[in-house]
């Protein structure tokens, strides 16, 4: 079983498309799932005629006050680090949205009036695909903390026998990227030849050294003004494993949710990228 | 009068949030203070080129730290952390594992020893400065921190003084990628929010996920429609659902290579003149018309 994350600091530089042309490449050789942890916005399903197999609701750990047992001790009262508990006399308020559910409160509290109980944060569903499984961890409106979702998701595909794991990141260099990142086999940072590409690739570096992880880096969109990273990837003794040519073809195919490896030199560039990964992980050919 | 803030945002990374702020900063150069919310990648900075007048150093949430010599190997820390967060080192001390502990302080509390104490850590920067008379707030944290949401809303807090000190009118606000923390945090206080819809069928739901965010903090969004011509069917849709829902369409910019050599030349995209130029010019307009009637 190999876990292959794929991120990349800058939104929009192709991690779901990766992840679907890997997806695809590599289903012939054993059974490979893609784990959308882009939790806030998830959008492999998107891209995949899928039929849904199962859906369940994620609860996170959230402090309750009983009023009922509340003898205003004010025991409570400062306990949370969070600044998600005020106590009044006579009133405890509690802000479930930015509770985390440490119970630090509940532990303070004499007359069991705080408990923990439980929020909803989202839901994570099973898609069958005609090549691949599809686990799609996604966020309800309104919930802040796409960390415990990244969390649940994570675990629960791993209830499953998968020769092959693609954990699709969401964008940025912050915890949840770090996440999504964390415990793999592998980690592939997706960036393009532009100045925002460069900057945001070194920020999310430093989130995979953060948890000790060197990466292997692809280029998609590539030019011929791929030199600033092509340097900066080598001062810093980083792999580039695979250039997915610019291409406008490819563009509009995704923009219509479909594969991009309808454009031939597209395909051959994720082609070279499949048969290094496999190498590397000594796939099933 | 408290200046408003036009906060730019779409759900999808990539849409176009940044070339899109900095060419109405561009254009607004007298009226507007311009601050990058994005704070883990942000990269306003790179076409408004700002310089930094003020460095303010960011603090991070506290984690736990444990005295290495008076902790007992009890493991009453282990068993009260909710986030997995501490672990017995081989040697019978309990090891704190940063990157998971969220700070909540229920291992200081329950440790018999006290010897465990929650510390800061230097976690980003921020940076006040200007380009030319505008001034620019921008931050960077550190990767892998996490708080976010916290700095975009010092970043958010400076950028209103700024406006106060210079007396403008309007904070422009590049924000952050997804719907979570950072996002809500540049929500705070939003008088209008732009939201760039890149013309894919992913660009589409995740606006449509971020206009939920809108209607569920009951604030007002305006759409722009950005490579409108990637899509004509998903664009011709999305502006079905707009005038559905009475969301004013502010412009429709066609994909254009002129885009991306802006930022390849670190230039706001309205700079490469033409049509962009002009489609920039509309949105800006649009957005003072919008100002003047709804504030």
């Amino acid at each position: 079983m190999t876990k292959i994350s794929v991120a990349s600091g800058k939104g929009g530089t192709g991690k779901t498309t990766l992840s679907l042309a890997l997806a695809e490449l590599m289903s012939s050789g054993g059974s490979v799932e893609i784990v959308d942890l882009d939790v806030e916005e998830p959008d492999v399903e998107l891209f995949v005629e899928s039929t849904k197999i199962k859906q369940e609701v994620v609860y996170a750990p959230v402090s309750v006050w009983k009023e009922s047992s509340c003898t205003s001790c004010g025991l409570c009262s400062g306990t949370c680090a969070n600044h998600a508990l005020v106590y009044f006399p006579g009133t405890v308020m509690i802000f479930p949205e930015m509770c985390k559910g440490c119970g630090h409160c509940v532990y303070h509290c004499p007359t069991d009036a705080l408990a923990l109980g439980k929020k909803r944060i989202g839901e994570i569903t099973r898609f069958s695909a005609e090549h691949f499984s599809l686990l799609e961890g996604r966020l309800d409106i309104g919930v802040e903390q796409p960390v415990p979702m990244i969390l649940a998701t994570k675990k629960e595909s791993q209830t499953k026998q998968k020769e092959l794991f693609i954990f699709d990141a969401p964008p940025g260099s912050s915890c949840p990227s770090q996440e999504a990142m964390k415990d793999v086999d592998m980690i592939i940072l997706v960036t393009e030849p532009t100045p925002f590409g460069l900057h945001d690739l070194q920020k999310v570096y430093e989130t995979a050294l953060s948890i000790e992880q060197k990466p292997l880096i692809v280029i998609n969109r590539d030019t011929d003004e791929s030199n600033a990273i092509e340097e900066w990837c080598k001062e810093e003794n980083l792999e580039i494993i695979a250039r997915i040519p610019h291409s406008l073809a490819a563009a509009k195919l995704y923009a219509r949710g479909l594969s991009v490896l309808g454009v031939p030199e597209v395909r051959a560039g994720y082609e070279t990228l499949a048969e290094d990964i496999k190498r590397r992980i000594s796939w099933n050919q | 009068m408290e200046p408003i803030e036009v906060v730019v945002l779409s759900g999808k990374g990539g849409a176009g949030k940044t070339s899109v702020a900095a060419s109405i900063a561009a254009l607004l150069k007298d009226k507007v203070v311009s601050a990058d919310c994005d704070v883990d990648a942000g990269n306003l900075h790179l076409l408004l080129h700002p310089v930094a007048s003020k460095t303010i150093d960011f603090v991070s949430g506290a984690v736990a730290v444990v005295n290495q010599n008076s902790c007992t190997g009890c493991g009453k820390c282990i068993e009260h952390c909710a986030f997995d967060s501490i672990t017995m080192s081989d040697d019978k001390k309990a090891f704190v594992h940063e990157v998971l502990c969220e700070g909540c302080r229920f291992c200081a509390t329950v440790c018999p020893e006290k010897c465990i104490t929650m510390e800061t850590h230097h976690a980003g920067h921020l940076f006040v400065g200007s380009n030319g008379p505008m001034p620019v707030v921008w931050a960077d944290l550190k990767g892998g921190e996490d708080n976010s949401g916290k700095l975009v809303a010092v970043v958010k807090k400076e950028a209103r003084k700024e406006a106060q000190r210079t007396e403008r009118e309007i904070v422009i606000i590049d924000g952050p990628p997804g719907i979570g923390c950072p996002v809500t945090s540049s929500l705070s206080g939003a008088g209008v929010v732009l939201m760039v819809m890149e013309s894919t069928v992913s660009g589409y739901h995740d606006v449509l996920r971020i206009y939920d965010l809108l209607l569920h903090f009951k604030l007002p969004g305006i759409l722009l429609i950005n490579k409108s011509d990637l899509n004509n069917e998903i664009t011709e849709q999305a502006k079905l659902w707009a005038a559905e829902n009475g969301v004013p369409v502010v412009a429709e910019i066609p994909y254009s290579s002129l885009m991306r050599d802006a930022v390849m030349q670190g230039v706001p995209p309205v700079e490469m003149g033409g049509d962009i130029g002009e489609k920039f010019r509309e949105v800006s307009e649009f957005i003072i018309e919008w100002i003047k009637t709804n504030r």
